[in-house]
């Protein structure tokens, strides 16, 4: 049994991106109801539905913070006026987020809401200081490590295995990489042309964000309503375009949005394109078995020349060499062709027969 | 996206009672209860007068409230399905909101402002608004803005920044519909809206009768006074948008909206 501690590094944190993106909601309506003194009123009366049990963990954690609690009439009661501030801490999603006083906006909102409206305001500049300085150092990381449509497709991957399975083989079809850099480019056109930030109703972390916000917000709505379980009606046509995205993923071109097609990727990639941590081959060690290759979920090759800015830091490459010849590292290898040493190694150690 | 207050209301676009206990509920039943009871209009008339109140709007409005409501022309007398929109009566957007135009441009559909507001007031247009869709607004009736101005400060594009002050909020003007409001149609005497006013006595005061009289240069649009109406549904005090509308041009407005002093109501 091999345990990919890389790769289940980098699956907890989609998870807590994803886990955060529902809590942020909940914990608005949490303090929705503490600013209107209804709080203990939900808590008694919705016990035992999903709403009620989210706003009761919400509240463990409140009070465990500093000062959450304090004593009242011999009691520790939870203290308001700081729950309150605690709760102010946290809105929005992965199109655009304030934690904690950092502010994390998608360069992509940010370049859409420029060419629409021709104001570039400080605080949407702050809100890129996180993304771009990771990307810069990282690549497009955010791609692999944070996108939650990048999760969903990659669970969704595995369907093409169920495929194949059943004996259908699906389409693997690869057409340009730079296709994503014209529609971007097309997009900032018709942002300014419209004046409507239109790529933000395209985008699936805006179009996830926007239907998992309204998800739990009309779950809280039906609570009060009397309502039991979730409304699948408050998912729009949104969900209608990550379905047809994941519909031409299965049966398609596996991988096809992230590689082909989406403009969010293409900023992430120009932005990491002079990156100093790159995936990097020692090529004494490899011995072109090719498992990155098939591995590679940005159909990239990882034996071959230098990983550029398509490459998205997943680490799957690494996970799958049999040899470990592949990890992260700073700087750029020279490609094997310009390392005659290597390549003798590697050839002399075929001839022993490794 | 869906407008999540589509699930709030019932088919004929009624909001729904929430709270089961009367939380944040709004005394509906209580209210048409009392209507009933006093003899009162009866559901047609009340609507009558409401389409009496929004021809008299019509009067002054004309393509500024055709130009408020989004693309909607003021001739149309169909209650909107869009609950933003509220048939002519134009968007009341969040406290701080740019103009229209430069508000639609920068507007990043995020859901920054939703999350912020500190009585859950701010919905989003559903994608029947089409260019307004995933745009906050805020529908008084329903839940009024209690100006605390967190929405303006959560603005990640500054679409909304925060007004230098509660009474540097112009979100709309609130017009009394004197046919449906008890103390001008002589049902009796209320004082609701009054009470509700976070600045009463300057954006609304009552006349000898506690009859109420708004004063457009003052009323931020907040709707306390819509949503606090006691009369119920329709309610006899309406929020109309600032939306691009100059402060003469709703002065206007109110006063075609104003049965002359003098006159039965």
């Amino acid at each position: 049994m091999r345990v990919r501690k890389l790769q289940i590094t980098r699956r907890s944190v989609q998870l807590l991106v994803v886990a955060l993106v529902l809590t942020v909601p909940a914990v608005a309506r949490y303090n929705n109801y503490l600013a209107a003194r209804e709080l203990d009123q939900k808590l008694e009366r919705w016990q035992g539905t999903l709403p009620g049990a989210s706003l009761a963990g919400i509240d463990r954690v409140m009070r465990a913070l500093p000062d959450g609690e304090m004593e009242r009439a011999g009691k520790m009661q939870r203290n308001r006026t700081r729950v309150l501030e605690y709760g102010q801490e946290v809105r929005g999603g992965p199109w655009s987020a304030e934690i904690a006083g950092v502010s994390l906006t998608d360069p992509l909102a940010v370049v859409e809401s420029v060419a629409a409206s021709r104001r570039l305001p400080w605080v949407l500049l702050a809100g890129l200081l996180v993304p771009l300085i990771v990307t810069a150092l990282l690549g497009r990381v955010y791609c692999s490590w944070i996108c939650p449509m990048g999760l969903l497709l990659e669970m969704t991957d595995k369907l093409r295995g169920l495929l194949r399975f059943l004996e259908i083989r699906p389409f693997d079809l690869r057409p340009a990489r730079s296709a994503k850099y014209w529609l971007l480019g097309a997009g900032i056109l018709l942002a300014a042309m419209l004046a409507v930030p239109v790529l933000g109703y395209v985008y699936p972390p805006a179009l996830l964000s926007r239907e998992l916000h309204d998800l739990v917000f009309v779950a809280f709505d039906r609570a009060e309503l009397g309502k039991r379980g979730l409304w699948v009606g408050s998912l729009s046509w949104m969900s209608m375009v990550l379905g047809a995205i994941v519909l031409i993923e299965v049966s398609l071109s596996r991988r096809w949005w992230c590689r082909y097609v989406c403009p969010g990727a293409a900023i992430y990639a120009l932005v990491g394109w002079a990156r100093p941590l790159r995936v990097n081959l020692q090529t004494s060690r490899c011995s072109d078995c090719g498992d990155c290759v098939k591995a590679c979920p940005m159909a990239l090759n990882p034996m071959g020349e230098e990983l550029g800015m398509e490459c998205d830091g997943c680490g799957v490459c690494i996970s799958s060499c049999a040899d470990k010849a592949l990890a992260y590292g700073v700087g750029r290898r020279p490609s094997p062709a310009l390392d005659p040493i290597a390549t003798l190694e590697n050839v002399s150690a075929a001839e022993v027969g490794q | 996206m869906k407008d999540r207050r589509a699930e709030l209301r019932s088919k004929e676009g009624k909001p729904l009672p929430r709270g089961e206990q009367g939380s944040s509920a709004l005394p509906e039943e209580a209210a048409e209860g009392r209507r009933l009871q006093a003899g009162g209009p009866e559901e047609d008339s009340a609507v009558q007068s409401r389409r009496g109140f929004l021809r008299s709007l019509a009067v002054g409005a004309g393509d500024v409230l055709a130009g408020a409501a989004g693309g909607l022309s003021a001739g149309r007398r169909a209650p909107s399905k869009i609950p933003g929109l509220r048939d002519g009566l134009g968007i009341v957007r969040p406290p701080g909101s740019i103009d229209e135009e430069d508000f639609l441009a920068s507007c990043e559909r995020c859901t920054e402002c939703v999350d912020a507001c500190e009585v859950d007031c701010i919905a989003l247009f559903g994608e029947e608004a089409g260019r307004l869709a995933g745009t906050p607004y805020i529908l008084p009736a329903d839940k009024a803005c209690t100006m605390c101005m967190d929405c303006a400060a959560a603005c990640p594009t500054e679409a909304m920044t925060p007004p230098a002050s509660m009474e540097e909020t112009a979100m709309g003007v609130a017009v009394i519909d004197h046919e449906v409001c008890v103390a001008y149609n002589g049902s009796g005497v209320c004082g609701a809206c009054y009470t509700a006013c976070p600045l009463r006595s300057r954006a609304i005061r009552e006349d000898f009768r506690s009859a109420p009289i708004v004063d457009t240069d003052n009323c931020t649009g907040c709707g306390l006074c819509e949503e606090l109406c006691f009369v119920g549904q329709p309610r006899a005090i309406h929020v109309i948008s600032a939306r691009n509308a100059a402060p003469a041009v709703l002065r206007a407005i109110v006063q075609a909206a104003t049965p002359a002093a003098g006159e039965d109501a």
